[in-house]
């Protein structure tokens, strides 16, 4: 895919954790309207012993407020889940998740943070990019984007 | 060489689609309009009653922004990604309709080109302009529409900086070249391959060389002017030679014959205005004229042959990969 087309699919968001809270994260910058304006992050299921082939990090868990408007708002009762899990092959991000396989939709979301999410972390959306042969792409984008020199002018 | 624009109908029958990624735009009484967003926007209609879609748009435009060049691999992972996130399997979709077309670097301005290209048997012709300057002719009939059309103009005016960047450094578009898009439209796909076409069909390799050969074959439809070999001495240019340049490259097109058409008014003209004599020194007057325009086999502005070099190059390519 053309980085021009997988710049077309990104909605780069930022969340921040609420002081005084363990879990609880919102959003500080990006496009509202995608997700949650309140997400919670960390682990609450255990890993399936049939993935045992990747590293589950984490879980993101939200729900849209009756007066908020989503991307994922009529999908699951308002509520939105992802697992997260690493990419060795991508060791600068903290890990990717998708939402949501169990409804057919398969937009991927990359976590990037300079704090292994403890403080704050972004969610970089690409829609329709969850399946395995179009991931690889994404990361490759994302991956040129973070890591890319600066420039003087 | 490539597709471009398509319009495709996929029957759902008791399947749905997922509206997940698709913005609505209109509601008209037999049909929804939504746009599917990318470099640019596609159309998907959604008829609940016929329980069909329909996708129209330019896929090379949805994926890369311009269509100076898509491979059969941006539509098959085009496709692919339309398919996961609708939901469905357009690849067995009918084809309604559908662009095929290549872009050609001339070695003349894109206005001659286009000034020397005449007519197509059987096809209404039209001219599209911009002020004085020709942009584009069409030839039509009633399942094929034939675009020749200057595409340089629209890539320095439609396409923004970054996107003629890209096309630079990927594909070698030289802004001070010259290039020309020749594009088949066929309109009613069905009729014109004596069948209905499905969206698999379409992208196969033998059906896309067959589809190459189809463009050169409609293209050497369009009769050319630019036959004549302009005299070396100035001498030989008067002003009753330069009307009898033009008469002679139209006698191909048009089917006439020069001389005899001149005969002809000559003979029409009354005996007291122009006697027997004087017509016949006129007519020695322009046999010598005429004597000093020759013809060459070939339109100096036919690129047949180098559509022949583009195909025989992409099927090799094709071959090998």
């Amino acid at each position: 895919m053309n980085a021009r087309f997988i710049e077309s699919c990104h909605i780069p968001l930022a969340y921040e954790r609420k002081e005084g809270t363990k879990t609880s994260y919102y959003l500080t910058m990006g496009k509202p309207e995608v997700l949650p304006t309140r997400i919670s992050f960390g682990s609450y299921a255990q890993q399936k012993s049939s993935k045992n082939d990747e590293t589950k990090k984490s879980e993101i868990n939200g729900q849209y407020r009756k007066e908020e408007k989503g991307l994922y708002f009529n999908l699951n009762n308002r509520k939105i889940h992802s697992s997260i899990w690493g990419n060795a092959e991508y060791p600068e991000f903290y890990g990717y998740g998708i939402i949501d396989e169990r409804f057919g939709i398969y937009d991927l979301l990359i976590f990037y943070s300079e704090n292994e999410c403890n403080q704050s972390f972004e969610i970089h959306i690409f829609k329709g990019m969850g399946k395995p042969e179009l991931m690889k792409q994404a990361f490759q984008y994302l991956s040129a984007i973070k890591t890319r020199k600066p420039t003087f002018a | 060489m490539n597709l471009d624009y398509i319009e495709i109908t996929k029957f759902l029958n008791k399947d749905s689609i997922s509206f997940q990624y698709l913005e609505r735009n209109a509601i008209y009484p037999n049909a929804t309009r939504y746009y599917f967003n990318g470099c640019n926007k596609l159309e998907v209609w959604h008829n609940e009653n016929l329980k069909q879609i329909n996708v129209k748009g330019s896929i090379p435009y949805f994926l890369n922004g311009h269509n100076f060049y898509s491979s059969y691999e941006d539509w098959k992972e085009g496709f692919d990604y339309l398919n996961g996130c609708l939901q469905t399997n357009l690849y067995t979709g009918i084809v309604n309709s559908f662009e095929f077309g290549t872009i050609q670097e001339i070695p003349c301005s894109e206005n001659e080109f286009l000034h020397n290209h005449i007519k197509a048997q059987g096809m209404q012709a039209r001219e599209f302009r911009k002020g004085n300057v020709l942009t584009g002719k069409q030839f039509e009939n009633s399942s094929l529409r034939l675009k020749i059309y200057d595409v340089s103009r629209n890539i320095k005016h439609k396409l923004e900086k970054g996107i003629q960047e890209d096309i630079s450094r990927l594909h070698g578009w030289n802004r001070e070249k010259h290039y020309i898009k020749i594009e088949a439209h066929y309109k009613k796909p069905e009729a014109h391959f004596q069948g209905n076409i499905h969206l698999s069909q379409l992208l196969s390799i033998e059906f896309q060389e067959g589809l190459k050969n189809d463009l050169l074959h409609q293209y050497q439809r369009i009769m050319k002017t630019g036959k004549t070999i302009i005299p070396q001495s100035k001498a030989d240019i008067n002003a009753g030679t330069i009307p009898l340049i033009i008469l002679k490259e139209l006698e191909a097109v048009f089917g006439f014959e020069a001389e005899k058409l001149i005969k002809d008014k000559l003979k029409t003209i009354p005996e007291d205005i122009l006697s027997p004599n004087d017509r016949k020194a006129r007519l020695r007057t322009i046999r010598e004229n005429l004597k000093k325009i020759t013809l060459a086999g070939n339109s100096e502005y036919d690129i047949s042959e180098m559509l022949k070099a583009k195909i025989q190059e992409a099927i090799f390519n094709h071959r090998i990969n």
